[in-house]
């Protein structure tokens, strides 16, 4: 009797399967299968990376993982999550084992204060007054949120919101913990520190982690596996092959431009957020010059997103002026594409412009056949991938053919190939000889397409500096040799090819 | 100003109720100078004089409008004060419409008073108890309006910045871009009432995308889960804030008798007969409880 039960305890660990799947199969209602045969098996207490192109069935497979959330379906074959067998049965019911994070901070928010956030999941499970209170004094006081317990959650960062958002499912105890491109909306800093939390989740309280990411580069550090979703399949990918390469990322600029005739220009303009006095601005000042690609980097409320809106000339600033040549053809694309959308498909949506603009339906078609929208024309726009959306939404600007383009992180949360695409489309579209202006955090988009770089910080132009001045004594801001650059890689040389033979 | 912000919300408003019914029910001068000299000292004590002032720089007039309204229309009393025509007009007719005016002002007051101590979270606070479920609804909606209005902002912003959408039709692109303002073809520019419309179906739909989310990120947490929600207590209803809520009873209690009686023995029509009781006591501690309160907390 006693022997038999030191074997079980020390088998347990070794043995614990967090998730099991064999053959595993779903597919939507009348569509062919998104996950076909799959196996998986993912040891208690790892942190497991799960990569793969967009469309590759990431979401489904989380999201069949926790039944309140799995979609409508047919589902053939096994998948288990320790001993509970997801079947089309449970579907809707909720398994407190197992919590989920996806990627938007402000749409999982769902309580107006940062405590009936923590509260809301504990609510919900109808859990007594003493037990509540330990709860969310635990998960404030694991996560160091006591600082902000009493904040409304709408002036909070958007880092604090999505840590938010991971210490509000804790405090329902998860067992296993799923991510859904939990970072693809956060700037570095705020990722790295999300990440934090996620790998002491994972180490000291022995929560089992499955992120899903395009950009497994950040998360290598911390995980103990990694598999790739693709043609409905899990297979193994090692760890090693994920990081970053070593490489210098070389500009895609055939001639920087140095002087020239300034396009865009804001003087001294100091600008306060609405219905405060506290300055996002401070006297803050930019040149643009015609035909170049102007970077602004810097934290995350350091005023990149208001010094784009002064220079677009919607936001009049308190102080100084801004000089806009292009004011009535310009184009701005802004963090979310879906204030873009007002149409009810993508052609629609490409075509909104024709009669103001002038342009044909060959062009397009054109554009929707670059960014392999083709197939997607009868889609609702808000039905696409956060990558296609983005495209879709740089299409239907780029259509109005304007010469001077704002964009407000171009690249974030997209994969590299849909990352590749928009760059690649705004490359051809400064070296036509446009100008464009870029807010970001992607070092890597700077490093490759910029002509200059101002620094954003205190409210003001720190510095303004060519990419490779820039980058020479950096040691955060760093341009990452990552897939999205060794794309961008072949993009030039099809590029030269195609210049050179024509 | 912090002993009342850390007062049980419960106190809070069950105060607000007690204060806001007394000074509606009592329609006579005396009551309705104390109510209004109460809101007053305590506006200036929980928001300050400047502010305060900004508030009632208006309500005179309002005064005015409602006594002079009532010394027109009704032609009650006994003390005559000039006759138009066949016409009389009496001084008791005046006072109360006055009083009437005051009294408004004061119901005013006091709302924006005590709207600077009872925020959507108390009052969710004293409800959750009751009705979780529309407890739950007002913070979600206190979380939407602010993100409606931000999101309504940006997508405003966006549709004007871009421009070239807007304005350039059928220009060659060649030529130089700030010569073609003059030529703008002002059939294809949006009307503003097309542009609001366009704007406001964005947000729709934006919105309700925003909304789907949640729904899940709820589901992800449990909503519905178990048969009864239980709501996360902050403010612990103490003995002491037993103890208050017995105090401010005794006090409303004290002050309806104080209103039936004196209510009794006042009338305005045909003469003004204010008769002092010590009834007139009770209210003006009423009134000035909050205040007090508030300037304890200082010393």
């Amino acid at each position: 009797m006693d022997t038999g039960k030191m074997d079980t305890n020390e088998l347990a660990p070794e043995h614990a399967v967090a998730i099991l799947a064999n053959d595993y199969s779903f597919s939507y209602p009348n569509c062919s299968p998104v996950l076909s045969g799959l196996s998986w098996e993912v040891p208690e207490g790892s942190f497991q990376l799960m990569i793969g192109t967009t469309g590759s069935g990431k979401s489904t497979l989380l999201r069949c993982l926790q039944p309140a959330l799995s979609p409508a379906g047919t589902q053939t074959g096994l998948l288990r999550v320790w001993d509970q067998v997801r079947s089309a049965a449970c579907r809707g019911e909720f398994d407190p084992c197992v919590g989920f994070v996806s990627q938007s901070p402000d749409n999982q928010l769902v309580c107006d204060s940062v405590w009936h956030e923590l509260a809301f999941g504990l609510e919900n499970q109808g859990i007594d007054q003493h037990t509540m209170r330990k709860r969310v004094a635990e998960v404030a006081h694991f996560f160091g949120i006591e600082s902000w317990f009493n904040k409304r959650t709408d002036q909070l960062s958007g880092g604090q919101k999505q840590l938010l958002c991971l210490a509000a499912v804790m405090a329902l105890r998860p067992r296993l913990m799923v991510l859904d491109e939990p970072t693809a909306q956060l700037d570095p800093v705020a990722e790295k520190n999300f990440l934090h939390a996620l790998f002491r989740i994972n180490r000291e309280l022995g929560v089992t982690v499955v992120v899903a990411t395009h950009n497994p580069e950040a998360m290598v550090d911390y995980a103990t596996s990694a598999v790739c979703l693709s043609d409905g399949k899990l297979g193994p990918v090692d760890l090693e092959s994920l990081r970053a390469g070593v490489s210098p990322v070389e500009s895609l600029r055939r001639h920087v431009v140095k002087d020239g005739p300034v396009h865009v220009r804001a003087r001294d303009i100091s600008i306060s957020y609405p219905n405060t006095s506290t300055l996002v601005l401070d006297r803050c000042s930019l040149s643009v010059q015609a035909g170049s690609l102007h970077a602004l980097v810097g934290g995350n409320g350091c005023g990149k997103t208001t010094l784009l809106k002064a220079l677009a000339g919607v936001l009049k600033p308190r102080l100084g002026q801004v000089d806009n040549s292009a004011l009535a053809h310009q184009a701005y694309l802004p963090q979310n594409p879906k204030s873009l959308f007002v149409c009810d498909s993508v052609a629609e949506e490409l075509k909104e412009w024709q009669n103001a603009c002038g342009y044909t339906d060959e062009d397009w078609l054109a554009w929707a056949d670059r960014f392999n929208l083709l197939s997607r024309l009868e889609l609702h726009p808000f039905d696409l991938s956060g990558g296609e959306q983005q495209q879709l939404a740089l299409a239907k600007l780029l259509l109005t053919q304007p010469t001077l383009l704002l964009l407000d992180e171009p690249t974030k949360g997209l994969d590299a190939q849909a990352a590749s695409n928009v760059a690649e489309a705004v490359l051809a579209y400064i070296e036509a000889g446009n100008t464009a202006v870029v807010a970001t955090h992607d070092m890597t988009f700077v490093q490759l397409l910029a002509d200059r770089v101002t620094l954003l910080f205190n409210g003001q132009d720190a510095l303004t500096q060519t990419p490779d001045e820039f980058f020479a004594d950096t040691i955060f801001y760093e341009p990452k040799d990552n897939l999205f650059a060794q794309m961008m890689e072949h993009v030039s040389y099809a590029n030269k090819w195609a210049k050179t033979y024509k | 100003m912090q002993m009342l912000e850390r007062t049980h919300p419960l106190i809070l408003m069950v105060y607000m109720a007690g204060i806001l019914i007394l000074s509606m029910l009592a329609l006579e001068p005396v009551y309705v100078m104390l109510s209004f000299l109460g809101a007053l000292v305590f506006g200036a004590c929980v928001r300050g004089w400047c502010e305060t002032f900004h508030f009632i720089r208006w309500q005179p007039a309002l005064v005015a409008v409602i006594a002079l309204a009532n010394l027109l229309f009704s032609s009650s009393g006994s003390t005559e004060l000039f006759r138009i025509g066949v016409r009389a007009f009496y001084l008791e007719s005046l006072v109360f419409g006055l009083c009437m005016g005051v009294l408004l002002v004061a119901i005013l007051l006091w709302f924006w008073d005590f709207s600077s101590l009872l925020t959507s979270e108390k009052v969710e606070a004293v409800l959750g108890n009751v009705a979780p479920v529309l407890a739950i609804m007002i913070t979600m909606i206190a979380r939407l309006i602010p993100q409606f209005v931000r999101q309504g902002e940006e997508i405003d912003e966006v549709q004007r910045a871009c421009s070239a959408a807007q304005a350039q039709a059928h220009q060659p692109t060649s030529q130089p871009p700030f010569r073609h303002t003059s030529s703008r073809h002002t059939a294809t520019r949006h009307t503003p009432s097309s542009f609001r419309f366009r704007q406001i179906s964005v947000l729709m739909g934006w919105t309700l995308e925003d909304s789907l989310e949640t729904a899940q990120a709820m589901k992800a947490r449990g909503w519905g889960y178990a048969r009864k929600r239980t709501t996360y207590e902050r403010y612990v209803f103490k003995k002491s804030d037993a103890v208050c809520l017995l105090a401010a009873a005794l006090l409303f209690l004290a002050c309806g008798v104080g209103v039936a009686v004196a209510g009794q023995q006042f009338h305005f029509y045909p003469t003004l007969s204010v008769v002092w009781s010590i009834w007139y006591a009770f209210a003006a501690v009423l009134f000035c409880v909050p205040t007090v309160v508030v300037m304890r907390g200082r010393v």
